[in-house]
């Protein structure tokens, strides 16, 4: 394997859905290579294909063309080398929150005991182990997506794929998750695509901040952030101020173009 | 139970309903096949020192238990696998979509011709009409599982199998069981109907016998027992209802009631 190898591979990708001899075309020609450990943030607007686009790494649709590797292998159907957290809620209702973070250890064969242990830590890691014994049904919003993140981080996989997973909180509560998965984030550099709405989000989490076109969906922009530092004042800071302005810029015009195209 | 202001509420009509019943009875300002409380639960105590009550309990009790635990079975597994195969779907829709808003009581004559007077013919057809509504509420609980929580299932690993028994059926317990819980209530309709017309046990047959014989209050005691029978079997499929579908529960109407 050579040592440049991406992990993740996109060529030439296209999606068209059609439903009742109405075809929408969601992404087009869209070409994308990802680094081990990489935070790679994907920003745009609304209906331009970013969803579908982790859908298909993840196996759940089909491409209409266009070829996708990761680790050099052709992506095939859904598996745990790619953790997907959706956009809504996808937690199991009548398992508590400790069993459904325990789900994917079974899954991969763990005795009991063990993936009840190793279920525990990563409730601890997103400080909900006083709600173990919960189900998701008596949890609060941030709390369930934190035993969502809990559950991805259990199951390891090569790549997360996580599609605005803080999309429907408050930001107070937003602000604490986006702290809590940045430190979770830099202690292993889990390879990750991160979908949001939210400029301040995707640069305050990416090592990469993508900006997709108005439907169908194609690369604007990719930014690179070389400057890994988060601590402190680093929201107030001049550099990511600038950022914040010319990600905001990028995705404006879009945002435009998509609702010209919505009106249309 | 404790004693509050709203556990005194509940009681209030139906105990007014009673004493008003018993008294308007005794003075005769109600027609006579009305009954007087107190002459029913005399009938029951009656019968019950007889032992033809225990005998006619027995008897309705074993084919409602049975007929229904058939018919309910029979309507998950047929409503899993049409929920999970089109083919099996496409068979059983047309057939269900056909039969089901008969009245199945009306099935009894050939019932009857099939399995002779004894229990057969009303455990047949008791699970013959529990069979519809489980059929009809199963396969619509397995179309309707959120895919999302499937696709979630597959994103970890798991193999078509395990989604099924681990995901698919507990996501789709909570309309499958309404499905059985309106399948309970046939069954008592149709035990109430097969009993009555041709029967020569049960407590629909004491009812029917009551009637004939104007014994008004031999008659309403068939009924109270029926009632009871119903609410307590009610009662019991929620009981277990509550128990195996905890998480799901939270947050609806049913868990802030209880
Ligand atoms: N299953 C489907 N069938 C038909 N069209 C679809 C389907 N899924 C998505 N689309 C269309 O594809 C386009 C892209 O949808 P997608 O969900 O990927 O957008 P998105 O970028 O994730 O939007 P948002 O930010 O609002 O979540 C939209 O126009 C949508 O209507
Ligand atoms: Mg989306």
């Amino acid at each position: 394997m050579p040592a440049t190898m991406p992990l993740l591979e996109v060529t030439d990708l296209d999606k068209t859905f059609t439903v009742d001899s109405r075809s929408v075309r969601a992404i087009d020609h869209l070409s994308l290579s990802i680094d081990e450990h990489e935070f790679v943030s994907i920003v745009g607007p609304s209906g331009c294909g970013k969803s579908t686009f982790l859908h298909i790494i993840g196996g759940f649709e089909p491409a209409t063309a266009g070829e996708l590797r990761l680790s050099g292998r052709p992506i095939g159907p859904p598996g745990p080398d790619r953790g997907m957290m959706f956009q809504e809620l996808s937690l199991f209702p009548w398992l508590t929150a400790i069993e459904n973070v325990a789900w994917p250890l079974e899954m991969k064969g763990l005795p009991k005991r063990e993936r009840t242990a190793k279920a525990a830590e990563y409730l601890d890691l997103v400080h909900l182990s006083r709600f173990a014994d919960v189900y998701p049904g008596q949890l609060s919003g941030g709390m369930k997506q934190r035993v969502a993140l809990a559950r991805l981080f259990a199951l390891d996989p090569e790549i997360m794929l996580m599609d605005e997973p803080f999309g429907a909180l408050d930001s107070q509560t937003r602000e604490l998750l986006q702290e809590e998965l940045q430190s979770i984030w830099r202690r292993a550099r889990k390879t990750a695509l991160f979908v949001t709405h939210d400029i301040d989000e995707a640069i305050y989490l990416g090592t990469r901040v993508i900006v997709f076109t108005a439907r169908p969906g194609r690369i604007k922009a990719d930014i690179r952030i070389p400057n890994l530092d988060r601590s402190g004042d680093y929201r107030k800071s001049r550099e990511y101020l600038a950022l914040r302005v010319e990600v905001w810029d990028l995705v404006r015009d879009e945002v435009l173009k998509a609702r010209a195209l919505e009106e249309a | 139970m404790r004693i509050n202001s709203a556990s005194i509420q509940n009681w209030i009509l139906p105990v007014a309903a009673l004493a008003a019943w018993e008294i308007l009875g005794r003075v005769g300002m109600l027609p006579r096949y009305l009954s007087t409380p107190s002459a029913i639960l005399a009938a029951l105590w009656e019968i019950a020192l007889t032992g033809e009550l225990f005998v006619a309990l027995a008897a309705s009790l074993y084919r409602v238990s049975v007929g229904f635990a058939l018919g309910t079975a029979a309507g998950i597994v047929v409503g899993l696998g049409a929920g999970i195969l089109p083919g099996v779907r496409h068979f059983f829709d047309p057939l269900v979509s056909f039969l089901y808003s008969i009245p199945k009581v009306t099935f009894l004559p050939i019932f009857l011709l099939l399995f002779g007077l004894g229990h057969a013919s009303k455990i047949a057809i008791i699970a013959f009409s529990g069979f519809f509504p489980v059929f009809v509420a199963s396969r619509h609980a397995v179309l309707s599982v959120d895919k999302l929580l499937l696709w979630a299932a597959r994103n970890m690993g798991a193999p078509s199998w395990t989604i099924f028994f681990r995901v698919v059926i507990p996501a789709a317990a909570p309309q499958l069981f309404s499905g059985v819980r309106i399948g309970l209530a046939h069954a008592f309709v149709v035990l109430f109907a097969a009993e009555l017309i041709g029967s020569k046990v049960g407590l629909g047959t004491i009812i029917s016998y009551g009637e004939e014989w104007v014994r008004f209050d031999l008659m309403f005691a068939g009924i109270v027992c029926f009632a009871v029978f119903g609410f307590l079997s009610d009662r019991m499929l929620l009981a277990i209802r509550s128990r195996l579908l905890k998480g799901q529960m939270i947050g609806t109407e049913e868990e802030i009631v209880r």
